[in-house]
């Protein structure tokens, strides 16, 4: 009876785990060790009051028995503190680098079969690179991201340091697109893996990086995104958000 | 590869799957990322028993639900009133028709809503649904039945699949 995907439930319901996944907040994989670890202690010394109490309950049986008529000693506990000291809270003009699990591990460059988000991880309100409806790139907060700022990173060839970006998910016609820099008009169109224009270059050694798009720097500011002068763009890093659309290259 | 490292490459390569699951299991992102979170917790306490395990993103996954499921009975009426306060920002960015779906599923009883989630979004066959939620397979079958049959209706006005689609998803390593 249970004949799978009879009626595409199993493809909407992926839609709806990878938005789940999409507007989730999940803490970093170091907050999630200092949790296991406070479990462990507190584990622990549950464990070692639980011990204590079946030998306070002994002596008090062997006491009892005995008719030793001694006063007991009443026993002194201190409270445990168990949740560490709150960290400062930054200023608000300071900016906390994000670190998002789902960052690509490694060096932080993705293979060009995931859909990642391009983020600055580094500027306030953490925007995204999006496609808008209209072909033209802009900058978005997570909560708003659509579709449009999934994106793959495509090697001109094997191994090259050299890419195009394409859009993570096809379009209406099937078909994906590239971004391109035109003079200052960033936007996605056609890929054309000759187009000077579309070539991407990755400025530094790890993540975050300098997105360098036609021979400019992306720069991320809230919802705009412009080129600017190689050095001056904002560092951006990839975030996993699923498996592109193939195929890609 | 020590412990560390082997923990956080697990986590970042599974915790976004597994809560994009369980939320589309509990209808509820705070209740997803607390369930989520809790569950990496307890898989860090007893890492090594974890990661020597058959799947440690299915014992995350199981675990998760159990917290959410605990957190469901616990405080049945708190959720409700949670899930009436947040739908709306949960679902932003859905097309409608997946909005009907998410407010679909959370009309089901949970126990049809995870047996759903594991075979149609996760991929497991029935018997191993029935392992992975402690239910003979008989049971599983007829949460199965009756939480497609709940949502027939919702299912009758979605444009139909695209047939030649083939799912990867077993594939892709959901436990």
């Amino acid at each position: 009876m249970a004949e799978r995907d009879e009626t595409g439930l199993d493809r909407h319901l992926a839609v709806l785990g990878e938005h789940g996944a999409r507007i989730g907040r999940l803490g970093t994989p170091e907050q999630a060790r200092r949790r296991g670890e406070r479990r462990r202690r507190n584990g622990r010394l549950a464990a070692a009051a639980s011990s204590l109490a079946v030998v306070a309950v002994f002596a008090g049986v062997y006491a009892t028995q005995s008719g030793s008529g001694a006063e007991p000693e009443p026993v002194a506990s201190a409270p445990v503190s168990a949740s560490p000291s709150p960290s400062p809270s930054p200023s608000p003009s300071v900016v906390v680098p994000k670190v998002d699990p789902s960052a690509v591990p490694g060096d932080g460059v993705p293979t060009q079969d995931l859909a990642v988000w391009l983020q600055a991880t580094r500027t306030g309100g953490y925007p995204l690179l999006t496609a808008l409806p209209d072909g033209t790139l802009a900058a978005t907060g997570e909560e708003a991201a659509t579709d449009g700022a999934l994106f793959a990173l495509v090697p001109l060839s094997p191994g090259a340091e050299q890419y195009q970006l394409k859009t993570g998910k096809a379009g209406a016609g099937g078909e994906q697109g590239c971004a391109q820099r035109d003079g200052d008009r960033l936007a996605i169109v056609a890929c054309d893996a000759a187009d000077e224009r579309q070539r991407v270059v990755l400025n530094g050694r790890a993540a975050p990086f300098e997105v360098v798009l036609g021979g400019r720097a992306l720069e991320l500011t809230g919802s705009s995104v412009t080129a600017v002068a190689p050095g001056k763009g904002t560092p951006l890093t990839f975030i996993i958000r699923g498996q592109a659309d193939g195929p890609v290259g | 590869m020590s412990d560390v490292d082997e923990f956080d490459a697990f986590y970042a390569a599974t915790s976004w799957r597994v809560l994009g699951q369980l939320w589309t299991m509990t209808g509820s992102r705070a209740e997803a990322e607390d369930a989520v979170a809790e569950a990496y917790a307890r898989a860090w306490q007893r890492w090594r028993q974890v990661r020597d395990c058959d799947s440690p993103e299915a014992w995350v996954r199981r675990t998760a639900s159990r917290i959410a499921i605990s957190a469901w009975r616990k405080a049945v009426n708190r959720l409700r009133a949670h899930h009436r306060a947040t739908p709306d920002q949960d679902v932003a960015g859905l097309g409608p028709d997946h909005v009907a779906l998410v407010h679909a599923l959370r009309q089901i009883p949970a126990d049809q809503r995870r047996a759903i989630v594991l075979h149609h979004l996760v991929g497991l066959s029935v018997a191993e649904v029935a392992d992975e939620v402690g239910a003979p397979v008989g049971t599983i079958k007829a949460r199965l039945l009756r939480g497609r049959r709940a949502l027939a209706g919702w299912l009758d006005d979605l444009p139909g699949p695209d047939r030649t689609e083939t799912t990867t998803r077993k594939e892709n390593g959901n436990g």
